[in-house]
Parts: C-alpha cells; sequence; structure tokens
C-alpha cells in the first residue's frame, strides 16, 4: 500500500507537469543540437532555418531564414517548477525584421505573452516571466516576418527557485483548455473548476472540467476522455457509459465496460473476494517489467486461467495463450498511445510508450 | 724617478712588530659611496677590510693599531688622520721611530677624492700625509685617476717597470702606489668580488709577490705583481688597461717589507708541478682570495688563514678542482678535471653572464568583453582551474645589474564549459592558451651574500607578440579552433637566490597582458592577468 501511494503521488506530479529539471525549463536553449539540417529539439512550425557559427566557428546558433519562420518547443515546466521564468537571449536581428518569442502556456494555442526581440548585434537581452501560480507546460515560440537577419544564439530559460518578478503580477490565463490546473471556475473555459478525479486522487489539485456529477445526458457519465496533450491528464468530460474498454483509464466505475474502475484503470476484479478459489486479483504488469506504474486489475494475471471468450488483457491471461482485442500500449501512467510523443514528461523528456498487451480484449 | 725609490728599512726587516722601538699605524679607508654622476662602487669598503685582514696577518700590524674607517665625511677622515699626526708626532718626541700604512677605495676625480657626502683635495691629503714626521709612510689609493696625487708633484706613471730595489737599500721617507694613472678608470671585477687592484696587490702580499722568494714582499715586489697583473687583467675589460702607478721619495738602507707571508702560520702551496691560471677561493665564504699564474717549476706559497680553500687552475682547455686545507699543498692527483668550454670565458668581466630560466606562473586570469560575451552565450567558467604559464627565459648580463635576452612563454586559461540539454546531451569546452615571444629587459640587485648563496631583487620588463589559440570541443569529438596575432608584454619583480654551480631560484609577482584571443563578435580577449611566478636558474 505504501508503494502505491509513493507511485500515486509520483503520478500526481507528473500529471502537473513538473520538470524536477532544476533551472533549465527548456531542451537545447543554446540551439547546438542539430540532426542533419534541422534542430534536435525544436519543432519548425513554418520557414526554414540553417545552422550558423556565433561567437566562435564552434559555437552554434540558428537562422532564420525567410521572411516567414517560427519554430517551437513545448516544455513541461510547471507551478510546482517556479513561478518566475528568466529568458536570457543572445540574437542577432536586423533592424527590418521583426522577432518575437511567443508564450503559450498550457500549449492550448494561445499566445500568452509576446516579447519583441531586440534589434542589434549579439546584444544579450534578459526579462522575466511571472507565470500563473497554477499552471502546467508552456509552449515557446520563435517567430520572425521581415526580409532581414535573425540569428539566434541562446534562449536560456531559467527557472528561478528565489527571487526574480518582483513587483510582477502573476499572468492571468482565462479560458483555459479542460486538464489544466485552476484555482477557480472562471479560469476555465467550461466555467467549471473541479477536484480532478484522475490519476491523483490524494492531490488536492483542481483542473477544469466539462461536466459535475449529475451534468451529463442520458446514457452518459461524467467521465474520463482521452488525454489530448502529455501535458495534461485526462480531460473530464461527458462520455458514454461503460465505454471505456478493459485496460482504459478511468474516473469511476460507471466509465468502464467492466463496471471496476481500480486505480483509475478499468479492470477485472477489485479484490480478491472478485475472483475464482487460489485465485489473486493483482496488476496485470507490473512496473518493474515495463516501468509502467498504472496496470489494470484481473484475476490470476498472467496464469493461463481464462477460459475463451473471458476478457483478458495479455496472452498468458488465456488457456489458448492468445487474447483477442486491440494491441495496447500506455505511457507509464497508464495513458494508451501510439509513440513516445504521447506521454508525459520526466524532467524536460517524454518517457516511453511501451507495448503490454490487449485493451478489451477476450480469450482466443 | 723609481731609481730614488729605496725599499729597505732595517728597522723593519724581520717583522717589526715585537719590536717597542718602533710605532706602527695604519689607517685603511673605504667608501662605496660615490659624488654626483657617479655610480655606487660595489666592493671598495670590502676591499679595505681585506687590506686590514692582510695588515694584520701578515704585515705586522696589531689590529688595534689598523684604524678601518668605512665611508668617513671628509671631517671625519681629517680627524683621524689628525689623530695620526698627534701619535706620530709624540712617537717622534719619545724618541721612537713610526711607520704609517694609509690606504684608500673609493671614488676620486683628478683634484679630490669623493667620500659621498663631500670632496677631499688631493693637495690636502698630499700634503698631511708628505708631512707626517713618520720614518717611513707607505700610502695605496685605489681610486680612478688616483696617480693625480702624484701628478700634483710632477711624477709621472711607471710606463715600465725595470727597476730593482735591491741597488736602493738605504730608505727612509714615503712610497705612493695608485691603482691607476691621472687620467684612468679604475675597475672593480664581479669575478674578483673587488677591485682588480687592490685584489691583486694583497695576492702578491700574500705570497705571489715575492719574486726572490725570500719569504716577505716588498713594496717594489708588491708593486711588480700588482702592475703586471692589474694590467693584464684589465685589458680585456671594455674600459681598458689600467696602469697602476709608483712614487717614492725614499732614502736608507735595506728594503722596505710589506708582509711577511713565510711567517704566516698557515699558507696554500702551490706544488712545482702546477701550470696555469690558478684560483684560490675559500670554501666557506665563496670569496676569491687569491688568482695568480702559476708556472711550472717552483712552489708558490699563499699566505692565508687556516680553513678550506678551493683551487681552480686552468690549463689550455683544461680546469683541474682541487681542494686544500690550509695549511697544506695542493695535490695535484686529488683534483678533480674537466674539459673547458671556450666560449664561456669571456663576457666583460662577469662571472656569470648567460642565464636560462624555467619557470612557471599560476594566477587569476583577466576578466573582460570576451569573458562577459562567454556568459552571455551562456558558459560558465572553470573555477576549481586556475591561469598558468609555463616560460623559457634566455638572459646575457651586459651590465653590472642588467641582463636582456627573450622569452617564450605559453599560458593556460580555465576552461569555459556550457553543457546542453536535449535529445543528445553534450557538453562545449571552450580550452584556449596564449604563446608569446618577446624581448626581456631584467635588472638583478643583489643585497646579501652567504657562503654558499647570493640573494637580491629582481624587476625584469618583456615586450613581444603572441599567438592566442582558442578550441571549442564537443564531448562528441568535434573541434573547432580559432587562431589571433596579438602583441604582448609583462612586467614583474620578486626576489632570486643565486646557488652554488650557477643554479638559482627565483620567485616573484608578475602582471602579465597579451591582446591574441578574438572571438567573431570583435571581442579581445587580454590573456594573463596577476600572477605568483617561480622559477630554476642556471648560470653560466
Amino acid at each position: 500500500m505504501r508503494a502505491i501511494s509513493l507511485l500515486v503521488i509520483a503520478a500526481a506530479a507528473s500529471q502537473l507537469g513538473s520538470t524536477d529539471c532544476g533551472d533549465h525549463a527548456i531542451k537545447d536553449d543554446g540551439f547546438d543540437l542539430w540532426c542533419g539540417d534541422t534542430l534536435c529539439d525544436w519543432k519548425i512550425e513554418r520557414g526554414m532555418i540553417q545552422d550558423v557559427p556565433t561567437w566562435h566557428a564552434g559555437d552554434h546558433g540558428v537562422a532564420l531564414v525567410g521572411d516567414d519562420v517560427a519554430i517551437e518547443q513545448v516544455s513541461p515546466v510547471a507551478s510546482s517548477d517556479g513561478t518566475c521564468i528568466e529568458l536570457d537571449l543572445m540574437a542577432n536581428v536586423d533592424a527590418n525584421v521583426d522577432a518575437v518569442l511567443n508564450v503559450d502556456v498550457f500549449d492550448d494555442g494561445v499566445i500568452d505573452l509576446v516579447e519583441h526581440l531586440p534589434t542589434g548585434t549579439w546584444a544579450p537581452t534578459t526579462f522575466q516571466m511571472r507565470m500563473p501560480d497554477n499552471y502546467a507546460g508552456v509552449r515557446f515560440e520563435i517567430a520572425k516576418t521581415g526580409t532581414g537577419n535573425a540569428e539566434l544564439a541562446n534562449i536560456g530559460a531559467t527557472v528561478l527557485k528565489t527571487g526574480g518578478c518582483l513587483g510582477q503580477p502573476a499572468m492571468q490565463i482565462a479560458n483555459r483548455p479542460l486538464a489544466v490546473p485552476c484555482d477557480d471556475s472562471a479560469q476555465c473555459a467550461s466555467g467549471m473548476c473541479a477536484p480532478n478525479p484522475v490519476i491523483s486522487p490524494e492531490s488536492a489539485s483542481d483542473v477544469c472540467v466539462a461536466c459535475g456529477s449529475n451534468s451529463c445526458g442520458s446514457g452518459d457519465v461524467c467521465g474520463a476522455s482521452r488525454p489530448v496533450s502529455p501535458l495534461r491528464g485526462d480531460p473530464i468530460e461527458c462520455i458514454a457509459a461503460a465505454s471505456v474498454p478493459l485496460a482504459g483509464q478511468c474516473a469511476s466505475d460507471a466509465d468502464c465496460a467492466s463496471g471496476i474502475c481500480k486505480s483509475h484503470m478499468c479492470s477485472t476484479c477489485r479484490s480478491d473476494a472478485d475472483c475464482g478459489s487460489g485465485e489473486t486479483c493483482d496488476v496485470a504488469w507490473t512496473d518493474s517489467d515495463t516501468f509502467i506504474d498504472f496496470a489494470p486489475y484481473e484475476c490470476a494475471p498472467g496464469a493461463r486461467r481464462r477460459a475463451s471468450g473471458e476478457p483478458c488483457v495479455t496472452n498468458n491471461d488465456c488457456q489458448s495463450g492468445q487474447c483477442d482485442g486491440t494491441s495496447l500500449s500506455t505511457c507509464w501512467d497508464g495513458r494508451s498511445c501510439a509513440t513516445a510523443a504521447d506521454c508525459p514528461y520526466s524532467e524536460l523528456d517524454q518517457t516511453t510508450c511501451t507495448l503490454v498487451g490487449v485493451q478489451g480484449g477476450s480469450c482466443h | 724617478m723609481f731609481r730614488g725609490l729605496a725599499i729597505a728599512m732595517c728597522l723593519l726587516c724581520g717583522i717589526a712588530r715585537a719590536d717597542d722601538s718602533i710605532a706602527t699605524y695604519a689607517i685603511v679607508v673605504g667608501s662605496n659611496a660615490g659624488g654626483p654622476g657617479q655610480a655606487e662602487l660595489r666592493y671598495a669598503e670590502d676591499d679595505a677590510r681585506k687590506v686590514a685582514q692582510v695588515l694584520t696577518e701578515l704585515g705586522g700590524y696589531s689590529p688595534a693599531q689598523v684604524d678601518v674607517v668605512v665611508h668617513p665625511t671628509p671631517d671625519q677622515l681629517r680627524a683621524r688622520l689628525a689623530e695620526l699626526e698627534s701619535h706620530v708626532a709624540a712617537d717622534v718626541a719619545a724618541g721612537r721611530q713610526a711607520r704609517v700604512f694609509f690606504y684608500y677605495s673609493g671614488h676620486a676625480r683628478a683634484q679630490a677624492i669623493d667620500l659621498g657626502n663631500g670632496d677631499l683635495p688631493l693637495t690636502e691629503l698630499r700634503e698631511r700625509l708628505f708631512k707626517l714626521p713618520a720614518t717611513l709612510t707607505v700610502v695605496v689609493l685605489d681610486a680612478c685617476q688616483s696617480g693625480a696625487f702624484s701628478r700634483i708633484k710632477g711624477a709621472v706613471p711607471a710606463a715600465d717597470f725595470s727597476f730593482s730595489s735591491r741597488q736602493h737599500l738605504d730608505a727612509a721617507g714615503i712610497a705612493v702606489l695608485a691603482s691607476s694613472s691621472g687620467s684612468e678608470l679604475s675597475q672593480e671585477s664581479e669575478q674578483l668580488h673587488g677591485s682588480y687592484f687592490t685584489h691583486n696587490l694583497l695576492v702578491g702580499l700574500r705570497g705571489a709577490g715575492d719574486a726572490n722568494n725570500d719569504g716577505q714582499v716588498t713594496i717594489d715586489e708588491a708593486y711588480r705583481y700588482a702592475y703586471n697583473q692589474t694590467l693584464l687583467e684589465t685589458a680585456e675589460t671594455a674600459v681598458g688597461g689600467q696602469h697602476v702607478t709608483f712614487e717614492a721619495d725614499l732614502k736608507g738602507h735595506g728594503e722596505v717589507p710589506l708582509s711577511f707571508p713565510r711567517a704566516a702560520s698557515a699558507a696554500v702551496v702551490l706544488p712545482p708541478a702546477m701550470q696555469g691560471k690558478a684560483l684560490v677561493s675559500d670554501h666557506r665564504q665563496r670569496a676569491v682570495v687569491a688568482e695568480i699564474y702559476k708556472a711550472k717549476g717552483s712552489p708558490v706559497r699563499i699566505a692565508l688563514a687556516p680553513g678550506e680553500y678551493d683551487v681552480l687552475v686552468r690549463d689550455g682547455d683544461t680546469l683541474a678542482h682541487c681542494d686544500v686545507v690550509a695549511p697544506g699543498t695542493v695535490d695535484l692527483a686529488t683534483c678533480r678535471r674537466e674539459s673547458i668550454v671556450t666560449s664561456a670565458t669571456k663576457g666583460g668581466g662577469f662571472l656569470h653572464p648567460y642565464r636560462i630560466e624555467l619557470g612557471a606562473g599560476v594566477g587569476s586570469e583577466h576578466h573582460d568583453a570576451y569573458t562577459t560575451n562567454l556568459t552571455n552565450f551562456g558558459y560558465s567558467e572553470d573555477s576549481s582551474m586556475s591561469s598558468s604559464t609555463l616560460q623559457v627565459t634566455a638572459l646575457r648580463q651586459i651590465d653590472r645589474h642588467v641582463y636582456v635576452g627573450a622569452q617564450l612563454a605559453r599560458s593556460s586559461m580555465p576552461d569555459w564549459s556550457k553543457g546542453i540539454t536535449g535529445t543528445a546531451p553534450l557538453m562545449e569546452e571552450l580550452t584556449w592558451s596564449a604563446t608569446t615571444f618577446g624581448v626581456v629587459g631584467r635588472a638583478m640587485w643583489p643585497f646579501k651574500s652567504a657562503p654558499r648563496a647570493d640573494f637580491g631583487l629582481y624587476a625584469q620588463g618583456m615586450l613581444g607578440a603572441g599567438i592566442g589559440i582558442s578550441d571549442v570541443r564537443e564531448t562528441t569529438g568535434k573541434l573547432d579552433g580559432q587562431s589571433n596575432f596579438g602583441f604582448a608584454a609583462s612586467g614583474g619583480a620578486g626576489l632570486y637566490i643565486d646557488l652554488i654551480w650557477g643554479v638559482g631560484v627565483l620567485a616573484g609577482y608578475e602582471y602579465d597582458y597579451a591582446p591574441v584571443v578574438k572571438d567573431l563578435i570583435g571581442n579581445t580577449h587580454a590573456v594573463g592577468g596577476n600572477r605568483i611566478t617561480a622559477a630554476l636558474s642556471l648560470a653560466f
């Protein structure tokens, strides 16, 4: 039980987007890591970029080539890391160029802050941003318009643990999307801020939700939907009752086709009492095998006891050795994924997406 | 004029020190100080002390009779002379004979001796010494243009020395030995740690001048020896040959012995088989006590205080190192022999005119626009490292205190690095260095000489050019380097110790400045800063 609690606490921290990454808020803040002709850790939104030397032939920078160029990087930095972010920019920007740093808190596509980069030759610029008291994830976008030269050597985004941003008011972010932290309902686009029912039930953190206990229509329940961003957890919105298959994430029993939501995963048992003689109710896969902390519970997992047609999550559950269903890969928090890009962050890197079994399966 | 020289005074024959009927007085004056425009001498006062030592050891003077006067004022010297005059007058009144020895080493001009704090006219000095009622007065002057002391009277320096004192045995009166003619400069020698003239005079008095091997050195033997040796040695110097002059107004019978080396309790004997230029030095004090040319065939006895002595004998291209304890005879069989590098023998009289030094320095590195820029670009300095320098310096002595030469130095600065987080985390590390080459000027002032070491201060400056190299290396192994050129300069000071065999140590402070590292933006880094330096030196 103790182990479970620790896992839950860790999961809660992750769900909030905590980076536990020290001072750095983004990767490759010096534009030094190049994978061929493109930056390894920055995404090109539009236009072209080029690797250029800065103060020394051996020090890399990025040139934004063209009239309309933008690169971006999503950072998992969160309020648990700190609420003051300092940016130390080194840029070489021509006077006929408008270069900006856009800050999109929560990575919801809405630019919340625009900082214009000063023109000049490698003049250092430093500014600080007072983030909202409760935030998780930021998308940094550097954009350039104009025909002149714009080169960047450093962005140096660091979270100041103490001091900094003195006298600055916190950014006010309204119309927040689902599954992001909130302090009151007015901050949410849905108009509802409620305790987070998924993954982190022990956390006091509230998130924007789309529904309440009695606000969904007939046949629907207020449950956990699929995450839309690695920075956020499951959105809480109206979904069809009993629509989440075995081994899917859930907020309550009503979400699950199996009727049992244990440890936020749709399961086939809640305790040993739900199992047959000599069987125990246990997780289908353990974190020691997969580094996945959240898994569905089933009776006698991997014991090849399930007969044909009985629910299963791995082939080893079945007497036939074959579990029919949709192949399932999950992130460490149990969310299903196609690639690591769907998974939450650990520090500044996204965690792995691991093939674990079958979702909504039944024995052959 | 020297034919009028008479040497002997029977009263003095056979060491008169025990004869109460003869009063002996010596005033030995040394003054390093110079007058306006004159550099301070280094060994004049030491020479005076050495003369006093020989007078007491070998000349028959008791220490109480030898008045050593160091750095006096003119009035102080007059007072000593007046005191001497009264003593001599009293002796004469009491029916005793008196002999007087006056020695002066210091600066002089044609009209006066310069005591640094005033002049004493030569005419006055001469008049007072010549009027002394002593039976015999010997005056020895070791000063520039000291021959003018005789020229006042119309004396002519000896262009040649050919008289035989044995023909003039009857003498009482006054004799004057001067280190140079009225127009010449008298010179000191770094190698001898004294003036050429006084050194040779003392070596002669210790026995090397005993031409007839009768156990005593007469004034004409001393003059002959000092004249020849001084002229021989100074002919090799930049100033040129120095001619010892001699004036005498003596009458009577017998020779005038100045020293009695055979009567000395201890002596070093150079054996008959020895041949070559011999340098005898006190092993403990590292002071040269004799430098003579020893011909094969007869022994040479040099009276010295008991103790250990080193004897270096150069014969052709061979140098023999011999150890001897006085009293004793050099045992040639035990001497260590080695070949001489002939090119290292000249050098204007400097003992070790060349120096090679290998040094190192550590200290703080300049922080300037270049390093500020590094910080702006995300780099951090490795605070565990200090800036360090390795340097090789070659110097040649051109003056007593001045060296010039060249220096090659390489400075390494603390690394700067930047950690890069991301898909493939790596480190970028800046390693940089500067290599400079320039001309060096150095002044060295010794302030203390110990038996086996000389201590002193030095100050030096360097001006030259250099190349700065900055490499940015990634942990992947990728390397990009840049090179730049610029001028370089440094200045510093410190202490040095020159030990035996030319080995020494220097330690001091240095400030380096070499703007030879540049970045692509236009910032320049002046390599260097404050340094604590240390070096090993080899002088030869």
